[in-house]
């Protein structure tokens, strides 16, 4: 089985950043400490798990962006990906789906993966489009959001359960080759190896120029970026810990909702 | 030239999902601005008095696409329905629902179509006549108005960003049927499969303390268990990464891929706040977000907010209150 893991790199989750003069792009703060998008680990160790029940299987591993993105394709090594593949884009800042999907669906036509494995969305950016844009390049069948896969070696298929809600899910058969976006919560990632990060580290990382894949920009375009209008006013609560604990009991008093 | 619209229904085997309503609610906010043309598709086996409801109630033309390969939802049939119709009724716009469904075979349809792809849309924005469309992204922190630079362009609306107002018109929508020979080539949908629904008491709970990724550590789990104590019928709940983790039961998820709450009081500990979370929570009466991100999209849905560590907050708190008790 030869399998493809999507994995993309996130600035954490309380990354500081600020808004360009012209409001169409951010950057974030030189300290920002980046690693892999969390939907993608479960990617990824779904793909190792599908390894280790079908032999032979190899797991490659793309990731697309700027020079530090080669970080999470080592990351994904020393997890136990076998090869890591970087498609390098000289600029850094927003990708839209079409952009990214059209560069691995560049990179993967080329190379016959039997499965190609995404998370089902992104961090930060929460789009949730780009594997199954991918597919819909490479004119395979996709399902998004799967939460429980089986594999028929046999029949050259894949059963697939992709959850709707928390009480729902839908259950289809795939022919092969297929893409599927990967649930959160689908399995427990394990932690890399210390042979694997040995190995990993005398590995390459086979670096593609994007510019080889022709990829697709300019689709959509960002015409500003602005703070987010606030639901609610929210009124922060000042003072030392134990003040501000004694000012929230004191407002929830007097709104009733204590016992 | 006007605008030619589609809005792609969202329904269960026997009725129109309320998603529905939001899409037309977003559709006519389009109307109001320029010249446009809506229809509406549903596809299915049996869907005829569903579509005629529809069109009756809303006042829109509705297109009922019936065939056997549509009894049961799959990608493979909506992609290729939906790309013919595009191309037959020469569509510059997708509308679709930004539900499990929706975003999976939205952006497929995108492809088909060479059409830009626009998802999680929660407002419209119309500058010099050119529609914008309003998402969130950066970890919610920050709203992007794009715009389409395709003929054609595809969006996927956000559950609940769009109302509405409940009005029946008076003139009534046609209902063209099309029945389509298509035969599935890739997929075989099997089933759907249906949980028992639990935890009632979540729905019934006043107080709902919810975890997120930031309380760090099972443990903490304790702490709010013991800070739920204070407050009647409360309940503890968690955010899809705290119950990944395994720190919270998933039957206890509250969020677009989880349950849908409105307790009188909604403290939110530890959660970055991202549009997917506060579907499921933004119409609690009295919401408290706790997060040492000063910077959270959390406090954007918040009444109080308190910037500190959940580890060294919540026992404060606990401390406040039997410190009051004694």
């Amino acid at each position: 089985m030869k399998i493809l893991v999507c994995v993309k790199q996130v600035p954490d989750t309380e990354a500081r950043f600020s808004v360009a003069a012209d409001n169409k792009s951010v950057r974030y703060d030189k300290d920002t400490a980046y690693r892999m998008n969390r939907f993608d680990e479960f990617a990824l160790e779904e793909a190792l798990r599908i390894k280790e029940t079908i032999n032979p299987s190899v797991v490659d591993v793309v990731s697309v962006g700027a020079e530090l993105v080669r970080n999470i394709v080592r990351r994904s090594m020393e997890i136990g990906a076998d090869n890591g593949f970087h498609i390098l884009l000289g600029q850094e800042g927003y990708l839209s789906p079409w952009t990214t999907a059209s560069l691995i669906a560049g990179f993967a036509a080329k190379n016959a993966y039997d499965l190609i494995l995404a998370g089902a969305m992104s961090e930060d950016d929460m789009h949730g489009h780009t594997g199954q844009m991918v597919a819909g390049l490479l004119n395979i069948p996709a399902a998004s959001s799967v939460i429980l896969e089986q594999l028929k070696e046999k029949e050259n298929t894949i059963y697939v359960e992709r959850e709707i809600d928390a009480t729902e899910r839908e259950a289809v058969i795939l022919n092969l080759p297929a893409l599927l976006t990967i649930q959160s919560g689908i399995n427990t990632p394990r932690y890399p190896a210390l042979s694997h990060v040995l190995r990993a580290r005398q590995q390459d990382i086979t670096t593609i120029a994007a510019d080889e894949l022709s990829p697709i920009y300019g689709y959509e375009k960002i015409r500003n970026i602005t703070g987010v209008a606030a639901a609610r006013k929210c009124v922060f609560l000042d003072g030392s810990v134990e003040q501000k604990a004694a000012k929230l009991r004191e407002i929830l008093r007097g709104k009733s909702l204590l016992i | 030239m006007r605008t030619k619209i589609l809005i792609v229904a969202e329904h269960s085997p026997d009725k129109i999902m309320p998603l529905t309503w939001e899409m037309i609610a977003c559709s006519k906010e389009i109307e109001r601005q320029i010249q446009a043309q809506v229809v509406v598709a549903v596809l299915g086996k049996d869907i005829l008095s569903q579509a005629s409801a529809l069109a009756v109630k809303a006042g829109i033309d509705v297109i009922a696409v019936t065939g056997d390969s549509l009894e049961s939802y799959t990608a493979e049939a909506y992609i290729s329905v939906l790309y013919e119709l595009a191309c037959e009724l020469r569509l510059d716009l997708i509308i679709i629902p930004h539900s499990s469904r929706g975003y999976d075979y939205a952006p497929q349809v995108a492809v088909k179509l060479n059409a830009a792809c626009i998802s999680g849309v929660a407002e419209l924005d119309f500058c010099d006549g050119k529609m914008g469309f309003c998402r969130q992204g950066f970890h919610g922190k920050m709203a992007i108005t794009m715009e389409s630079s395709r003929p054609v362009t595809v969006i996927t609306v956000l559950p609940g960003a769009f109302r509405y107002d409940g009005k029946i018109t008076e003139s009534k929508g046609t209902v063209t049927i099309r029945k389509t020979q298509l035969m599935l080539e890739t997929t075989i949908s099997v089933a759907t499969i249906s949980a028992e629904e639990q935890n009632a008491n979540l729905r019934d709970a006043e107080t709902i303390i919810a975890a997120g990724k930031g309380i760090e550590k099972i443990e903490n789990v304790e702490l709010l268990n013991e800070l739920a104590q204070v407050f009647p019928k409360s309940a503890i709940a968690g955010s899809r990464a705290a119950c990944d983790q395994g720190w919270i039961a998933q039957s206890l998820q509250i969020g677009l891929t989880g349950k849908t709450v409105a307790p009188k009081l909604y403290i939110a500990c530890g959660i970055s706040g991202a549009l997917q979370h506060i579907a499921g929570m933004k119409d609690s009466q009295t919401i408290v977000a706790i997060n040492r991100d000063p910077a959270a999209a959390f406090f954007y849905y918040a009444d109080f907010g308190v910037v500190e560590d959940i580890n060294t907050f919540i026992p404060a708190l606990i401390m406040e209150f039997r410190k009051k008790k004694a």
